[in-house]
């Protein structure tokens, strides 16, 4: 007779591969917190004065998480206090127009209102507010270098000292992570101490204290 | 538990969830799999729980999350993850299933005893 410790391990076991937990849903389900993070910056900005809608979510919020598709056929949110109309949307491509840069798909983007061009990609130069890369991921080193890198590519400016004031890079782009960052932690420090607008916020999960402090702190 | 439960349910474990599984938490532990539970097969075990913990429990949780925010605030009721242009995981549908799992989960790390590493609060971050 099996012990009931063995039959609570069977009873998990059992449903994997059946319904939606099937190995290549369990295997994309990742991109859930992709979703979780554009949550939560919306929340940032309603928690700070702004006015957040949904848009576009007639058949339900239809989140964006992979890179190709029009974003337009899918969901996003406007954020508006004063003279400040934003949208907050999933996966969108974008490009430092001015210097023919590299086109980039961010995972979760702030943007000026209707400031997606023709072609899906907005000018990072002139109309992205920040960004954050969200990664699914315990922090690794080479997740800081990549961010940095793309922060390079599209707002070169932002990697300088003091970059915080400014008001172009008030809001800092960062890297969310769901796992601890332990090893890159010295970097979020090193950004704060240089005003740099850049952040990395770990252990972003559901019921964490850490979800509450990025809410309170991003900007 | 003795150490031998353990191992045998690391191997369980290996068993369903499969090579890349393995490989995946070998490159973690930086060393061969069946050697290393059989060397300490609690820490193992540890270990790959939170894989698991952090690959599906968490972005499911997520989920559930996500639901509960647009319905509260935004009286959304429904919502999709489009994973690909046609492919889009209904998640309104399918959240009684979504509970049920990650009730199984935690039902596992408690009778295995290791709640208090997994287990978390069920605090709203949208409510002030």
């Amino acid at each position: 007779m099996s012990s009931s410790f063995e039959t609570a391990v069977d009873n998990f076991l059992t449903q994997i591969g059946q319904s939606i937990f099937r190995a290549t849903m369990l295997n994309r389900i990742w991109q859930g917190f992709m979703a979780f993070c554009m949550c939560i910056i919306a929340e940032a900005f309603r928690r700070r004065g702004y006015t957040v809608n949904p848009q576009n979510y007639a058949h339900g919020f239809l989140f964006k998480c992979f890179p190709s598709g029009d974003p337009n056929n899918y969901s996003y949110f406007t954020a508006d206090r004063g003279n400040e109309h934003y949208e907050i949307r999933l996966s969108v491509s974008a490009q430092n127009l001015m210097y023919h840069g590299l086109k980039l798909n961010l995972d979760v983007v702030v943007i000026n209102m209707n400031s997606i061009n023709q072609d899906g990609i907005v000018d990072s130069h002139n109309d992205l507010v920040a960004f954050a890369e969200c990664k699914n991921l315990r922090g690794f080193p080479e997740l800081v270098a990549t961010l940095e890198g793309m922060v390079y590519e599209l707002q070169r400016t932002r990697l300088y000292r003091d970059s915080q004031t400014n008001y172009n890079y008030r809001i800092p782009c960062c890297l969310l992570l769901s796992g601890s960052g332990l090893s890159i932690q010295h970097m979020d420090r090193r950004y704060q101490s240089k005003n740099t607008s850049l952040r990395i916020f770990e252990s972003l999960q559901p019921g964490g204290h850490a979800v509450t402090s990025f809410i309170n702190s991003w900007f | 538990m003795s150490e031998r439960d353990f191992g045998k349910i690391c191997i369980k474990f290996a068993e369903k969830l499969g090579p890349a599984f393995i490989e995946r938490i070998e490159r973690r532990i930086g060393q061969d799999f069946e050697k290393a539970v059989e060397d300490k097969p609690k820490e193992i075990l540890i270990i790959i729980l939170d894989d698991i913990n952090l690959r599906f429990i968490l972005p499911l949780e997520m989920c559930l999350d996500i639901g509960a925010y647009l319905t509260e605030v935004y009286d959304i009721k429904f919502f999709d993850l489009a994973l690909s242009e046609r492919y889009h995981l209904n998640i309104g549908e399918r959240k009684g299933e979504i509970a049920k799992f990650l009730g199984s989960f935690y039902q596992m790390v408690e009778e295995l005893d290791l709640s208090e590493m997994f287990m978390r609060s069920k605090k709203s971050w949208w409510i002030e």
